[in-house]
């Protein structure tokens, strides 16, 4: 029997592709400032987790004997209007701006990133419907479509994490959009159009693995302008309202005591502007390592 | 022959300007019609009932809610409601306030000088601080200068606008004494908000800055300038920067935006009347036909500055306007 000298590949044959690291451990070494960022994120996810149990008081206990405390040995951080304790405060309010950041930015890019696929794939009247209605969103300055969308669903926690979501909607479908429309005209597309791949599978095995890079850093960067959006939702009184333990929240009702106790708007303040700092510095530090046009001119 | 030749150059120019101008308004009016419908059906299809909603705390029967309905003209079919929002929007009537009973569009344009004088104020404020910090991170490439520059810029754009407010009221109106903490109507009071809110957009344009001056100063152009024995500032600011400016421009328009944004928060903190905070007591009171009348008209500017934004970047650079 002839014995051929290069096998035809079979499905078994077929090496498995291994599919690279998105940033290399050496990439993320190499910016300190993402590399501490990131440290400092995972510190802040580990306390939210952990807050009922590391928090040395209830957060909503109110202690009418010790209002206005400065910070001591027994309350770190003081204690506000109500007696309450404030880092106990600061450890649950951990809680809900990093909930808020992740549920607004999966509101934002899950239906960005199907419509961007949707106008992208299949062009013609459809991508054109889509965009024009990103493009009238885009129209409008992004906390004000939020706060139009907090009046219709009243003020509140979960309205404003939604208002902030859908405000981010239009920037993932551009930016998916844009990506799609680059990708499906490469070769390894066509060829599985050549072979007769469906659409469905054209579109998730294909090309969105080539588009998920730019959007993890959109939404890594989405993260920071979320959590500063919600918090600014929440000192307007449209976000979360008291007595949640809310850094924006807090911070507006230390307001009106801002000479006698400034301590109580300086912990939340300081708390979302690291917060912030540190989602803003990884983010830059991600699209540094995806963007090698980047890399090379820096 | 082209036409082209047979007309004077400059005016060949002008009228390709024009024809750009042209084009671009023609595109913006689908734009601003879509922003119009968008605003109506946010506020009629989006679950909350405005009539339920402003009758909720007084706990309004479902008879007083069916007149109130009836009386905003909310029962009427949908297309209705719409044809006769967009044909009084026409005619700049937005309709009139639920609780004072006077003309939105009335009340929106009192407010507006304010919040236009504070957005304008802060984007000169912007400018200054983001230029300088990347012009210096720029022109010292990979030190510590760099990296300060871009952690500043970085951390500018982190701050809560609400808290870096805060704080300058504490230092500068409660301790030193040197600036009036809230109110309006002078140089002095509008100095504190402009800096919060320019600061919070300078990261971004610092950013812009850098990274163009970077790619500016590696051009054949900037060599030649140093190498006919020019000082060194007159290379950055005559050579470099004007040059760096052109993508600069298209973010401030951007940038417009995210401040008239801020100005909602920036009020607030510092008690200043004008758009921002005329929505945040309109959605507070539930008085709806302001707050669509206000978005709607924030939504409007913002669209037309980014179309000034485009006719001065095609001014810049005349590749723009004969493609």
């Amino acid at each position: 029997m002839l014995k051929r000298r290069f096998p035809i590949p079979t499905r078994k044959t077929i090496p498995r592709r291994e599919i690279p690291p998105l940033v290399t451990r050496r990439q993320l070494r190499r910016n300190k400032g993402a590399l501490l960022s990131l440290a400092f994120l995972v510190i802040l996810t580990a306390v939210a987790i952990l807050a009922p149990v590391l928090a040395p008081y209830d957060p909503l206990a109110v202690d009418v004997e010790e209002q206005l405390l400065p910070p001591s040995s027994e309350h770190w951080a003081g204690t506000d209007l109500f007696g309450r304790d404030i880092f106990s405060r600061l450890l649950f309010g951990a809680q809900v701006s990093l909930l808020v950041g992740v549920v607004a930015v999966t509101i934002a890019s899950v239906p960005g990133l199907i419509l961007g696929l949707i106008a992208g794939y299949n062009g013609r009247w459809i991508d054109g419907l889509i965009m024009r209605v990103m493009d009238m969103m885009l129209a409008f300055p992004g906390i004000l479509l939020a706060l139009s969308i907090v009046a219709l669903l009243g003020p509140g926690l979960s309205n404003a994490m939604i208002a902030v979501g859908m405000a981010g909607i239009p920037s993932y479908t551009r930016l998916v959009r844009s990506s799609v429309l680059v990708t499906k005209r490469k070769q390894f597309v066509r060829a599985a159009c050549a072979v007769g791949c469906r659409s469905w599978r054209i579109v998730f095995r294909h090309i969105l693995p080539n588009v998920y890079a730019p959007v993890l850093v959109l939404a890594t960067l989405d993260m920071a302008w979320a959590i500063l959006s919600a918090s600014s939702l929440s000192f307007l009184g449209l976000g979360a309202q008291p007595p949640a333990p809310e850094w924006g929240a807090m911070l507006n009702e230390g307001r009106g005591y801002l000479r006698q106790a400034p301590w109580i708007t300086a912990a939340p303040g300081l708390a979302i502007m690291l917060t912030v700092l540190s989602v803003n510095l990884l983010g830059d530090g991600l699209r540094d390592a995806l963007d090698p046009h980047l890399r090379t001119r820096t | 022959m082209s036409p082209c030749h047979r007309v004077p150059l400059s005016l060949w120019k002008a009228m390709a300007m024009f024809q750009f101008i042209g084009r671009r308004l023609i595109t913006s009016i689908p734009v601003l019609w879509g922003v119009t419908t968008l605003v109506f059906l946010m506020m009629h299809l989006l679950p909350g009932n405005p009539a339920e909603l402003m009758l909720a705390e007084s706990g309004g029967s479902s008879q007083s809610i069916a007149q109130l309905r009836h009386q905003l003209g909310l029962d009427d079919p949908l297309y209705a409601q719409y044809g006769r929002f967009l044909v009084n929007a026409l005619r700049g009537d937005l309709g009139r306030s639920i609780f004072t009973n006077r003309p939105v569009t009335r009340t929106i344009l009192e407010q507006l000088p304010h919040t236009v004088q504070l957005a304008v104020a802060a984007m000169l404020v912007a400018i200054t601080i983001g230029a300088a910090l990347g012009i210096a991170a720029a022109l010292n490439r990979n030190t510590w200068v760099d990296s300060l520059c871009v952690t500043v810029a970085v951390a500018g754009a982190s701050v809560p606008v609400f808290w870096s407010g805060l704080l300058l009221i504490l230092l500068f109106s409660s301790l030193l004494h040197w600036l009036p903490a809230t109110g309006q109507g002078s140089l002095k009071h509008l100095i504190m908000p402009a800096i919060v809110l320019g600061l919070a957009s300078s990261g971004s344009i610092a950013r812009l800055v850098r990274s163009t001056m970077l790619e500016v100063l590696d051009q054949e152009y900037v060599t030649t300038a140093r190498s006919k024995g020019l000082s060194e500032g007159l290379v950055v600011c005559r050579h470099a920067f004007k040059n760096a400016l052109i993508p600069v421009i298209t973010v401030m328009g951007l940038q417009f935006g995210y401040l008239l944004g801020g100005t909602v928060v920036t009020e607030t903190v510092f008690s200043r009347q004008g758009l921002g905070w005329l929505v945040v007591d309109a959605i507070l009171w539930k008085d709806f036909p302001v707050v669509q009348g206000a978005v709607l008209l924030a939504a409007a500017i913002y669209t037309l500055v980014n179309l000034l934004v485009d006719v001065s970047y095609a001014i810049l650079d005349p590749r723009i306007r004969y493609d």
